[in-house]
């Protein structure tokens, strides 16, 4: 669907039962890939999933998809937990829910192919995703705040340019199958 | 002519670009001091377990060079300190090394490679240069030397 207001349609089609199951979906699509990839550092699909969310549902509803994503999957996390870094990544995950909501109108047309504008997007988004969580995780862990940011460069570097490739070529099928499917039940 | 909506996408792009290449000059930069301070530490470490000796070596028809600084182990041989800087053909006898070309440099009829220490003059060796022990700052020298 090339039509750029499906997310506003989408969001106006559902009603509050079907809103929370949409949401409930792509939270649990968020952790199951989020486990998933539970190897692979710093590289997850989480992120393009929430923007969708927000694309979708809204900007409220996809920063709720982020942040209940984090309450799972930042309690039980094979690295551990931390509060202030719960706190830290649930927040910076709405950014991308809010971003996804606030940028419908701005994308326009997002058609079904690879899109380079949301390559952009994706990397400004994580970069200040990163640079928040950098912050939050150096006062944490009392590590010099330079050496955090700068330490955490290559992995900040992963995290930036796999979420650019994940919005690029994952967003525009994902978003157009996902409003295709609930067309039906709209 | 490009549209207002796509320079600010192009110009949003060049930001990422500029973003990732401020991180990664940043990144690279504290890798490279963090070299540096490892280096100099090695080379401390390396000072602490070695001497400091000047080798010249004198060729006979006018031209020498100097190999200043050149650091080896405490108590090393003249003649290992010499391997250190030149290429050296050497033959073991029962008197100790003698040595017979530096640097290609050898053949010439009544010509010797000698070497010398230095004391304020120089002093031609007395033993063989693989039995002489070196002492940090000691100036030593080979000459091709014709009698």
């Amino acid at each position: 669907m090339d039509d750029p207001s499906i997310g506003i349609e989408l969001e106006r089609e559902l009603n509050g039962t079907q809103r929370t199951a949409v949401m409930a979906l792509l939270t649990a699509s968020a952790i199951a890939t989020n486990y998933l990839l539970i190897g692979v550092v710093n590289v997850k699909l989480m992120d393009v999933i929430v923007f969708t969310s927000g694309y979708l549902l809204g900007a409220r509803s996809g920063a709720a998809v982020g942040v209940l994503t984090w309450l799972v999957y930042g309690t039980l996390n094979p690295y551990g937990f931390s509060l202030p870094v719960l706190g830290a990544t649930a927040l910076g995950e709405t950014l991308y829910g809010a971003a996804g909501g606030a940028l419908r109108g701005q994308l326009g047309s997002v058609g079904w192919r690879p899109d380079a504008r949301l390559a952009v997007v994706g990397f400004l988004l994580t970069f200040t995703y990163d640079i928040m969580t950098n912050i939050v995780s150096a006062y944490t862990a009392g590590v010099p705040l330079a050496v955090a940011m700068v330490g955490g460069v290559p992995f900040a570097v992963a995290h930036e340019f796999s979420n650019a490739a994940f919005f690029s070529l994952g967003f525009p099928p994902l978003a157009n199958s996902l409003t295709k499917v609930f067309e039906q039940y709209a | 002519m490009l549209s207002k909506q796509n320079l600010t996408w192009i110009a949003a792009a060049l930001l990422c670009t500029t973003l990732a290449g401020g991180a990664a000059s940043m990144y690279y930069r504290d890798r490279l001091a963090l070299v540096e301070a490892d280096y100099r530490r090695t080379l401390d470490d390396l000072e602490r377990l070695t001497i400091k000796v000047d080798v010249m070596i004198d060729y006979g028809n006018g031209t020498a060079a100097w190999f200043n600084g050149t650091m080896v182990s405490p108590g090393e041989t003249m003649l290992n300190a010499t391997l250190q800087v030149a290429e050296v053909l050497y033959t073991v006898t029962e008197f100790g090394a003698f040595v017979d070309a530096v640097n290609g440099v050898s053949g010439v009829e009544n010509h010797y490679w000698l070497w010398f220490t230095y004391d304020g003059e120089w002093v031609m060796g007395s033993v063989g240069a693989d039995a002489w022990r070196l002492h940090d700052g000691d100036v030593v020298a080979w000459r091709y030397t014709g009698f």
